[in-house]
């Protein structure tokens, strides 16, 4: 079939540096695959599951699957490939009043800013130490050019001073990786809907914000978004129909929300997303069918990946005249705007508008003209001079993006 | 059918091993060690001296050969029974039987895979008849040198053969420096090179880890059949096929002594000499045996190792795209040297405009089939995109098995497939 990619058998993913993983309850495996489908690697797990896996997250260092077995009751579990196998780490039963099919585990990646010796208690590293980093967080660190890694626990935290609650085992170099996970974020179906979240050390609930909003959500991430908001934000991020909303988890606001274009060719019906991955700029979209070209491709009972992109692009462009009517005089002129806006509907910023119009005498004076550099309105405006036919005339508007 | 080889019989001979080129299978039902060629010939016949069964648990569901023994396993009805036999004077024999019986009260069995911890070495220099002291090239020093079994007895060398077709079993009783000492002396001369082979363990892949069915591999001393340990894991349920064999596929460990087994779509190395409540893996190996639509694995029913070559005992292969099923078991190969196995591919972004402008960084990552990176190694990229063009190509590996080319769009809205090739050299 059309289109098809990685051919996962069930509907859970995680992607890392080009590699697709897929927990399979019926192989007891975590699986690794290529792009083309191709299996590169299985590790088997050291505890069997028998429940579906619903959705599959990864933290840098551990992958999380969730299981939603019913009777109010959601399986959490944290993995950790060690030597050659995927074994379990924890498992958190949730209940009662759960059901979920989406999930994710808060988690930052960041780096040592300063060489470590093994021994040192005070650590410092690039990114949030002014932040989520406090006391009783627990670090991990690695891998260093040994390929070691260890975990420590944060005492405090003084200007970018990490004070450790005991030194570290192994010695570090500037640009090791830092990583570390705080909360799970649940999506919980139960009842009207409602978002949870969790303490992913504890499995102990901390929050419950009920909304309909959260009811019925399929797929969700946690990702580090770069250049596309005001700032660069961690954001939960989740699928609600054809939007792809990006929530700042302090305030629960969203820093923004994207357009998919999970509909079939009708512009109606909705591809469902089953699970959602980002790497780098690229969302990865888990769907069983997909639409390319004004063609629907159905893929039965394997899934794959459709991509979206992070970082602002081309998603629309309308073309407006005014006045709509002139005479054909070969002397009046309306004023062409073209509106070009990207995915998060933001006015795309300094973008090419060529015009082209389906008059043998009438033009378009300037050509191409950009798009609005300095106030983000996405408009890129010129000029029609009438010909002399009466008749409609067809002015189109291309747009294309460089960056 | 295509790419069929030896042929064995489905639910009578669902087990082989290897010996120099010739292929081996129990065959319950013909009461015979059949020995068979590559292209499925049977090429002789050793009838059993004590008859297996005819009914359908009686068909042995793996075999393995020590050096000396060929061993089989039987999931019976009420038991797992692991027997030990002997070619002798034509005769397939059966020395020794061990039953793992449902009836246990701590334990129940239930199992498809299973191997024996096997050594080979040979004298080093001549060794006279009545010598008390052997000498030997490898594993004097080796902790299965020191092996005791439950009923105190030291581990049993066997010698030979020597130029005269002798052969003879020795009991150890000290290691010393390049060799051991044995109780009583050796009744044959031997020459310098003579084989000497010796087993320890048998490993039970177990589908039950004492009465829970999560799996367990299991440990017993293959002289006395006693139960020494188990390791519970979910990784040792439904192991189908199993082998010990000695690899030298890891650089970390050099030569290594390992128990392989297959799980899902690898095979993975215990090293079984470690100590600890669990037992670590020295590495883990994928293969094809997945059927072409890259979501259905195909089952591997016994494993055996032979210089670098892995057989795979199935009813069906995919080549070249392709799934081929069989009417008969045949096998299927691996290799245990480091071969391309796989490339994944990157784009960065992977959406960029067709604009014949906009460019992407495109990364391949080369590894093995032991998930280690292919380094040094040239990997050609091509794209189905007229306009589009690769720039860069070939790119070498580096030290993480990356290459990486930058792709410039062409000017027409399509999915770009981009392709990299590498080859093995």
């Amino acid at each position: 079939m059309s289109y098809e990619n990685i051919r996962f058998r069930k509907p859970n993913m995680v992607v890392d540096q080009g590699y697709f993983y897929m927990l399979d309850e019926d192989w007891d495996a975590l699986v690794e695959k290529l792009d083309d489908g191709t299996v590169s690697f299985t590790y088997p797990l050291d505890t069997t599951i028998s429940n579906p896996i619903k959705d599959l997250e990864q933290d840098g260092i551990n992958f999380w699957s969730l299981e939603n077995p019913g009777g109010g009751t959601v399986n959490i579990k944290r993995w950790k490939i060690e030597n050659s196998i995927c074994n379990l780490k924890d498992t958190f039963n949730l209940s009662p009043g759960y059901s979920s099919e989406a999930f994710t585990v808060e988690h930052y990646h960041t780096t040592v800013s300063t060489t470590i010796s093994g021994g040192d208690s005070n650590i410092q590293v690039s990114r949030y130490y002014d932040t989520v980093i406090s006391g009783g967080v627990t670090l991990t660190l690695g891998p260093n050019n040994s390929d070691q890694y260890e975990d420590v626990v944060v005492n405090s935290v003084s200007g970018t001073n990490i004070t450790l609650t005991s030194g570290t085992q192994y010695s570090y170099e500037i640009g090791d990786g830092v990583n570390f996970y705080l909360y799970l974020w649940v999506f919980n179906s139960d009842g009207a809907g409602s978002l949870c979240q969790i303490d992913a050390w504890t499995g102990n609930l901390l929050n419950q914000y009920n909304d309909s909003e959260y009811d019925d959500i399929t797929a969700c991430t946690f990702a580090r978004i770069n250049n596309v908001f005001s700032s660069n934000v961690d954001a939960l991020i989740y699928v609600k129909t054809t939007n792809l909303k990006f929530v700042n988890i302090n305030t629960l606001a969203n820093y923004g929300i994207m357009t998919m274009d999970n509909l079939r060719k009708n512009g109606s019906t909705i591809i469902p997303i089953y699970d959602l991955a980002i790497s780098g700029n690229t969302i990865y979209r888990l769907q069983d069918e997909a639409t390319y070209y004004g063609t629907d491709n159905d893929w039965g009972s394997l899934y794959n990946y459709q991509v979206s992109t992070v970082r602002p692009f081309i998603d629309s462009i309308t073309v407006s005249a005014f006045p709509l009517i002139l005479p054909a005089n070969a002397k009046n002129v309306t004023q062409i705007t073209a509106l070009v806006n990207d995915q998060y509907g933001n006015g795309a910023e300094y973008k090419p508008v060529f015009f082209t119009d389906n008059d043998s005498v009438g033009y378009i004076l300037t050509n191409p003209a950009y798009t609005d550099y300095f106030f983000g309105t996405g408009e890129a405006k010129t000029a029609y001079r009438a010909g002399v036919d009466i008749h409609t005339v067809n002015i189109e508007g291309t747009v294309t993006q460089y960056d | 059918m295509g790419y069929e080889n030896i042929k064995l019989i489905k639910d009578q001979q669902d087990n082989f091993t290897v010996d120099q080129g010739y292929f081996y299978t129990f065959d319950h039902d013909q009461d015979s060690l059949l020995q068979k060629t590559d292209d499925g010939n049977t090429s002789f016949t050793y009838p059993f001296d004590t008859l297996l069964g005819n009914t359908a648990t009686d068909i042995v569901k793996s075999a393995e050969f020590d050096g000396v023994y060929f061993w089989s396993l039987q999931n019976k009805s009420d038991r797992v029974s692991i027997k030990r036999w002997k070619i002798d004077n034509y005769i397939c024999k059966l020395k020794q039987t061990f039953d793992y019986l449902d009836s246990d009260p701590n334990h129940n069995y239930d199992s498809y895979a299973f191997s024996v911890e096997h050594y080979h070495t040979t004298l080093n220099g001549a060794t006279v008849s009545g010598s008390s002291t052997i000498y030997l090239n490898e594993y004097s020093d080796h902790n299965s040198m020191s092996f005791t079994t439950t009923s105190g007895a030291g581990v049993i060398l066997h010698i030979g053969p020597n130029s005269n077709g002798e052969e003879e079993d020795v009991e150890v009783a000290t290691t010393v420096s390049g060799g051991v000492t044995i109780n009583g002396t050796t009744q044959y001369d031997y020459d310098g090179g003579a084989a000497v082979n010796y087993y320890t363990h048998i490993w039970m892949f177990n589908n039950y880890d004492g009465l829970d069915s999560t799996g367990a591999l299991y440990k017993f001393d293959a002289y006395t059949g006693d139960y020494l340990t188990r390791y519970g894991s979910g990784a040792y349920n439904s192991v189908s096929a199993a082998t010990f064999y000695n690899v030298d596929s890891f650089a970390a460990y050099g030569n290594v002594d390992t128990l392989a087994y297959v799980k899902g779509t690898n095979t993975l190395f215990i090293n079984t000499g470690q100590a600890g409540a669990t037992l670590p893996y020295y590495g883990s190996m994928v293969m094809d045996n997945v059927k072409k639509d890259e979501a259905t694995v195909r089952p591997v029913y016994d494993i055996v190792m032979d210089d670098q070559n892995v057989y795979r005992l199935q009813d069906g292969a995919t080549y070249y795209g392709v799934d081929n099923e069989w009417t008969y078991y045949s096998y299927q190969l691996s290799s245990l040297d480091s071969f391309v196995t796989s490339i994944s591919l990157a784009a960065y972004p992977a959406i960029i405009a067709a604009n014949q402008v906009s460019t992407s960084d495109i990364v391949a990552i080369v590894k093995d089939q032991f998930l280690q990176p292919i380094v040094a190694r040239l990997v050609t990229f091509t794209d189905d995109n007229t306009l589009g063009i690769i720039i860069g190509s070939p790119d070498n590996t580096d030290a993480d098995g990356k290459a990486q080319v930058v792709y410039k769009s062409g000017n027409d809205a399509t999915e770009v497939k981009i392709t990299a090739v590498v080859e093995q050299t």
